[in-house]
């Protein structure tokens, strides 16, 4: 968001409205028994409503220099320019999938509690290597702070 | 106002609020861990995490959400006013958002209260009698770990807010500067984004039993 920008108040208010109304469905859902899909759809819920507050409330939305966070990949530059802030999608992506997925599988693995457990911790390591951070050498660092117009650099 | 290694208010704004993303990020990671656990123990203890869940008070746990989603409105209103230099309502907006997140509190402390009463407080006073208790309590370390190192955001945040009003009150924000009032937004808003995903993850595990 540049400066002299700003956002109407009432969309503030429509996007609360949003997010109190997305709150009910997540309560009367929750009534429901819809086996597996009880999970899915609270967390497809929820996660509307932290993109709603992200892209409104934190004015991801309007803002040129950050749309980073959101983007898979940052920068008008044809240089891969990794930071850790490009892996926050794809973490927050990962912590879904794994509730998904381990939803799923001990649904379907007829749960068997030991295999699932063993399952977990090789998981949780595979997972936190993909969402490891990549930093830069302090050179890559320096260049990325320096004297690059604004944060064109990501 | 403006920093010497910057060259205008916008660069350093633009620094600033990237810096504030970043350290997000890593606040991100640091609930991850937490979420990451929860996931596995959940997956496997599926049965002992709802019977656990089922003791949660659903309705103060509710409460608390519109409650925080509330504060959050206020956090962008107060933002807002800043933006237009609107000082009166700029300070009048973090004070509600300030009471808003004290009333929180209050009521995630006398839930806290209910689960020590109900001997639900793995550590320091657990006893469940029905099945599976070792189950239970990994439900209730996770459940308090969670949201007790949400209530310290909350209760950083309220302090975050308290000295931008103080600041505001004293007229320091001005439509060409007031930083220090969208990176705390930021904060708040984050911290509203960690509770979206633990109520529904703590709170609605199988309630339709």
């Amino acid at each position: 968001m540049t400066t002299g920008q700003t956002v109407s108040p009432k969309i503030y208010v429509l996007v609360f409205g949003a997010l109190l109304g997305l709150l009910l469905i997540t309560l009367g859902v929750a009534f429901v028994d819809l086996g597996l899909l009880n999970m899915v759809v609270a967390l497809a819920i929820a996660t509307t409503k932290a993109l709603l507050i992200a892209l409104y409330f934190m004015h991801l939305r309007y803002s040129d220099r950050v749309t980073w966070v959101v983007a898979a990949r940052g920068g008008r530059g044809g240089r891969e320019r990794c930071c850790l802030t490009h892996r926050i999608p794809l973490y927050i992506l990962n912590i879904l999938l794994s509730e998904f997925s381990y939803g799923a599988k001990y649904f379907w693995a007829g749960r068997s509690p030991r295999g699932m457990a063993a399952r977990a911790l090789v998981e949780c390591t595979l997972w936190e290597e993909q969402a490891g951070i990549e930093f830069h050498g302090s050179e890559g660092r320096m260049e990325a702070f320096g004297s690059h117009r604004r944060f064109s650099f990501l | 106002v403006l920093a010497h290694h910057f060259r205008d208010l916008e660069q350093q704004r633009d620094a600033s609020t990237l810096g504030m993303w970043i350290f997000l990020a890593t606040e991100v990671m640091f609930f991850g861990v937490l979420f990451m656990g929860y996931t596995a123990y959940r997956a496997v203890y599926y049965e002992s995490f709802a019977a656990a869940s089922h003791h949660l008070k659903l309705l103060l746990g509710g409460i608390n959400t519109v409650v925080l989603l509330s504060s959050s409105l206020s956090m962008a209103l107060a933002v807002h006013a800043a933006q237009l230099g609107r000082s009166r309502a700029l300070v009048g907006f973090l004070l509600v958002t300030m009471l808003l997140g004290a009333v929180f509190l209050g009521i995630k402390a006398v839930e806290y209260y209910a689960e020590y009463e109900k001997l639900l407080v793995p550590g320091l006073n657990f006893a469940y009698s029905g099945p599976n208790p070792g189950q239970v309590e990994i439900f209730f370390l996770l459940y308090f770990f969670m949201t007790g190192l949400h209530a310290f955001h909350l209760v950083v945040g309220i302090g975050l807010v308290g000295s931008i009003a103080l600041l505001a009150w004293r007229g320091r924000y001005t439509p060409a500067y007031h930083t220090p009032v969208e990176l705390t937004g930021l904060y708040w808003h984050f911290v509203d984004v960690i509770w979206v995903f633990l109520f529904p993850l703590l709170y609605l595990i199988d309630v339709h039993r």
